[in-house]
């Protein structure tokens, strides 16, 4: 379990994380989301201990994490931009993780490199930006860690060696019980992989919990009338957004589903029905009612 | 305290880097190689024969080669400091930060040392097999030298590493903190001789060696003559250092932050320190060799040049530390400033006499020793003919109560010198004798005497300065003439017998030099040496430079330490030297009878009148020059420096015995 106990972390007099309260379960597969800027590297990097918390606490079962070796040994982080040494192939690459990670997985490794056509005598500089991303996830999964921070890392993937990760590491959870915290901002990769979702925005982690909990917590409704109304009508139900064409009215709003359609239905609506909500959505819509990009 | 000497060397992790570091090291070491056995191999296939000098200049080359290699593993090494995602990556690594940097600096000194020591190995085994009388504790304590100051060439490197984001700033800036010692002591040194009257540096290589790790590598390997301060203690200074500094860089690398990585600067405050100071410096020394050049003195048209091409120098490095000219107006402030600042040091300094270095004379109580190098025109006390006879050490420490007080009273006569000939509008001291432009008498300008006196102080200090002076205003030091260093220096075959193997020539000659006797058999050298010295060192300043008694012999003595290395010396007797007459008698000498002389010589003799005629300076001149006076002023009759002290006649045949 990760566990982040009010966690502040600040750059330059800057502040980027404001006494973070956050927990990770075991087995979980965290996605980790926000606007640029809101902290989510940062985050990821406190928990993998390249950076030190100016206040609070950083455990992984119980054990800090900041310069200490047994811990680190169990975590692996692969930062958005992966991180290979100069003029190295995938195995001197290998060779190298091999040294700080003793659960190394040569089996894994092998498996994964029938998966992903990565030539492993090759310079990695002279791979695309795609095969230097597989580069690195094929190394990160082949440590077999307990717990994975991945930032970022499946942008610049195909769709087809997203879905072949995707199906990795959903297997590796179910057999290692491994716990693995992705950021991004493609809410819809997270949502196929991701069992709980955390949003940070202003500093704070703004909502957290399992994606169904989330998904189920928000409402798009589309609501027809008669006669012309305005949007300002909807302004009791505290709308997330509110879409206006004609007069049909598309409207988001968090709350129990059938309260919110009964409220609806007192406005005396001739079309009233709920729509599918997906997770990005439900992200911009979350980010909108924050005031973020609303202006655009 | 234990916990911050902590470390773990990842095993592993060395191997790791060595390994993939192999092809540098496979560079270097076959570059190496090239210089020194492959370089000696090729002068022989040139010469026909070895040649021992080829052999250190391979041993030369190969260090270089390894300073260079010095200067570029840290950025082979340690290149992830520079790129905020490696530096991420490192540090979520599973070590210890401080076991990292510690196992990567192992290695760095493992890449640079691997090449250098089997060169070294391959090239001196070469030289064994074909040299003889090889000195094998040299050649390791050479060896010893080089690994044992690599560390310390390392460590500003890698200070200015932790301190800049870029391998071009922290280049740049470990270049910098390696030559700021260089140029803060040659600013000093030109300072003091631009413009501090009697400026010198007790020992010119002292500083260095403790300041400049570079220097002190060669200094240490190749100057194998030095032996104050012990080397040995030098290279454990510069091991200190070396490990000292690893801490404090170790501090650095702790709290190096992966958001300021690719910044020019990681610590706010390392480029204005550094680059502040090493204007200042620059400022210095550019004032001073412009004003030494220009030979005007202290005149502020002559440091403007100096002072804009520091500004230029420093808006570079603004420029380049910036990455721009957004911060124009404030380098252009910080830099009148540093300007400021340094152009008011270097007026006042000038000013004031360097804040009282020029009329400082220690005060004989507080003084412990006194070395003094003085070379006068005449050879008084000290004929420089000599100094280049390596078989005989010379005497140059004074510690008697008695010397020391006419050492500083010698030296405040020189000072007092300059005060009456107003020193100040005079325009360069060191050209005294090529600049005709100072008040003094042309002709007894010409007569100088260099006079060079350290001062050993009973608080460990030194006290260094050298003038070049009139020989009238030094002549107080005649006064040493009882002195057992000057009888050392004089006769250096007489104060150390026991070095002497043989001797080429032993004969006694008459005062004129016309008939002699060998002396070889028939009187015993080293009872010759003891009597001679003690018959000098009974006799008194007043008694050695006011001799009454006419030279009744002179010693014509040839001695040699080994086969190459010989001095002569022609050596006065006269009634005063009782011992040295009755040895001559008891070993059944008689003094050689002048014979008749076809021809009137001119020699000099003391003028009874004056009392300062040394007399006994004109008798160590005669003999040794073949009885010829080298001196034209008794055939031209002019005025000369030492007409006060003594009269030159021709000399009339009662004169002699």
């Amino acid at each position: 379990m990760i566990q982040l106990t009010s966690v502040s972390k600040s750059f330059e007099n800057k502040l980027v994380l404001d006494h973070i309260d956050w927990t990770v379960k075991k087995g979980s597969v965290f996605g980790l989301v926000g606007p640029n800027g809101a902290g989510k590297s940062t985050l990821l990097r406190i928990i993998s201990g390249v950076i030190k918390a100016d206040t609070g606490q950083v455990t992984v079962d119980g054990e800090f994490v900041y310069d200490q070796p047994l811990v680190k040994k169990r975590i692996l982080f692969l930062a958005d931009e992966p991180f290979f040494l100069h003029q190295s192939t995938l195995k001197e690459m290998k060779e190298f993780y091999k040294i700080f990670y003793p659960s190394f997985d040569e089996e894994m490794y092998a498996k994964l490199l029938n998966n992903f056509p990565i030539p492993e005598n090759e310079k990695i500089n002279t791979f695309s930006k795609g095969m230097k991303r597989q580069t690195g996830l094929i190394l990160a999964l082949s440590v077999n860690p307990d717990v994975l921070l991945l930032d970022e890392s499946f942008d610049g993937l195909d769709p087809v060696m997203r879905l072949t990760l995707k199906r990795f590491i959903s297997r590796e959870i179910l057999n290692r019980n491994m716990t693995v915290v992705i950021s991004s901002h493609n809410l819809r990769e997270l949502e196929d992989i991701c069992d709980q979702i955390a949003l940070i925005d202003n500093r704070k982690v703004v909502m957290s919990g399992e994606v169904d909990t989330i998904k189920g917590d928000f409402h798009k409704i589309q609501v027809g009338f008669a006669h012309d109304v305005k949007e300002d009508i909807f302004a009791f139900l505290n709308p997330l957004h509110v879409d206006k064409m004609g007069n049909v009215f598309v409207v988001v709003a968090k709350g129990e589903v059938e309260k919110l359609i009964e409220e609806i239905r007192s406005l005396e609506p001739v079309l009233v029905n709920e729509l599918p909500l997906n997770l990005e959505e439900i992200f911009v819509y979350e980010m909108e009612g924050r005031g973020y990009g609303k202006t655009v | 305290m234990a916990k911050l000497f902590s470390f773990n060397i990842n095993g592993a992790y060395l191997r790791f880097l060595i390994k993939r570091n192999a092809r540098f090291m496979i560079l270097t070491g076959i570059a190496m190689t090239v210089l020194f056995p492959i370089l000696a191999f090729t002068n022989y296939l040139i010469d026909g024969s070895y040649n021992e000098f080829v052999f250190t200049t391979g041993r030369v080359f190969i260090l270089i080669l390894l300073v260079l290699s010095i200067f570029i593993v840290p950025f082979l090494m340690f290149s992830y400091l520079n790129s905020k995602k490696n530096l991420d990556v490192y540090h979520a690594l599973p070590i210890r930060r401080r076991d990292l940097y510690f196992t990567t600096l192992l290695a760095s000194l493992a890449i640079i040392l691997i090449p250098y020591t089997i060169v070294y190995v391959i090239g001196n085994v070469y030289y064994f097999s074909v040299i003889s009388n090889v000195d094998a504790v040299l050649l390791f304590k050479q060896y010893y030298f080089a690994v044992a100051l690599t560390l310390s060439i390392l460590m500003p490197i890698l200070f200015a590493m932790m301190n800049t984001g870029t391998g071009v700033d922290g280049l740049l800036y470990g270049l910098l903190l390696h030559i700021i010692p260089s140029i803060l002591y040659g600013a000093y040194v030109t300072f003091g001789n631009a413009v501090l009257l009697g400026f010198s540096v007790a020992d010119p290589s002292l500083f260095l060696l403790y300041a400049s790790p570079i220097w002190s590598i060669f200094e240490l390997t190749f100057n194998t003559s030095r032996i104050f301060p012990n080397p040995i203690l030098i290279s454990v200074y510069w091991i200190a250092f070396g490990l000292i500094t690893s801490w404090i860089v170790l501090y650095y690398y702790q709290i190096r932050r992966s958001e300021k990585a690719e910044e020019p600067f990681t610590n706010r405050w390392f480029f204005p320190v550094i680059s502040s100071f090493f204007t200042f410096i620059v400022q210095f020394f550019l004032y001073s060799a412009f004003i030494t050049l220009s030979g005007r003195g202290l005149d502020f048209r002559t440091l403007i040049f100096p002072f804009f091409l520091t500004f230029v120098m420093y808006l570079i490095l603004d420029v380049i530390a910036n990455r721009g000219f957004k911060h124009l107006v404030r380098g252009i402030i910080n830099f009148a400033i540093i300007g400021a600042l340094s152009l008011g040091t270097f007026t006042f300094g000038t000013l004031f006499d360097g804040f009282g270095y020029i009329t400082r004379v220690p005060n004989a109580n507080n003084v412990e020793k006194i070395e003094l190098d003085y070379n006068d025109p005449y050879g008084f006390l000290f004929s420089s003919y000599y100094y280049d006879q390596p078989s005989f050490s010379i005497q140059k420490i004074y510690s008697s109560e008695e010397d020391i007080a006419t050492i500083i009273k010698a030296h405040k006569a020189i000072l007092d010198g300059f005060k009456e000939n107003d020193y100040k509008k005079w325009d360069g001291y060191s050209d005294l004798v090529s600049t005709p432009r100072t008040p003094l008498d042309a002709t007894m300008y010409k007569q100088s005497s260099s006079v060079r006196i350290v001062y050993h102080l009973k608080s460990g200090a030194k006290i260094a300065r050298y003038y070049t002076v009139p020989f009238g205003w030094a002549s107080d030091l005649l006064d040493l003439v009882d002195s057992e260093n000057v009888f050392k220096n004089r006769y250096p075959m007489l104060g150390n017998p026991d070095a002497v193997v043989r001797n080429t020539i032993f004969d006694i000659f008459d005062p004129l030099m016309s008939n002699s006797i060998s002396l070889s058999g028939k009187v015993n050298f080293k009872l010759f040496a003891a009597a001679y010295k003690s018959d000098y060192l009974s006799l008194n300043e007043q008694q050695h430079n006011y001799p009454e008694t006419p030279i009744l012999g002179i010693i014509n003595l040839t001695s040699c330490t080994s086969t190459e290395m010989c001095l002569s010396r022609a050596i006065p007797i006269d009634a005063r030297y009782v011992q040295t007459l009755s040895l001559l008698a008891s070993s059944g000498v008689s003094l050689p009878v002048l014979t008749t002389l076809d021809y009137v010589p001119i020699v000099v003799l003391p003028d009874a009148t004056n009392e300062k005629s040394p007399f006994f300076h004109i008798q160590s001149l005669l003999g040794y020059t073949d009885f010829y006076i080298p001196y034209s002023y008794s055939e031209t009759k002019e005025v000369n420096p030492i007409s006060e002290r003594v009269d030159y006649i021709e000399i009339p045949e009662n004169r002699l015995v």
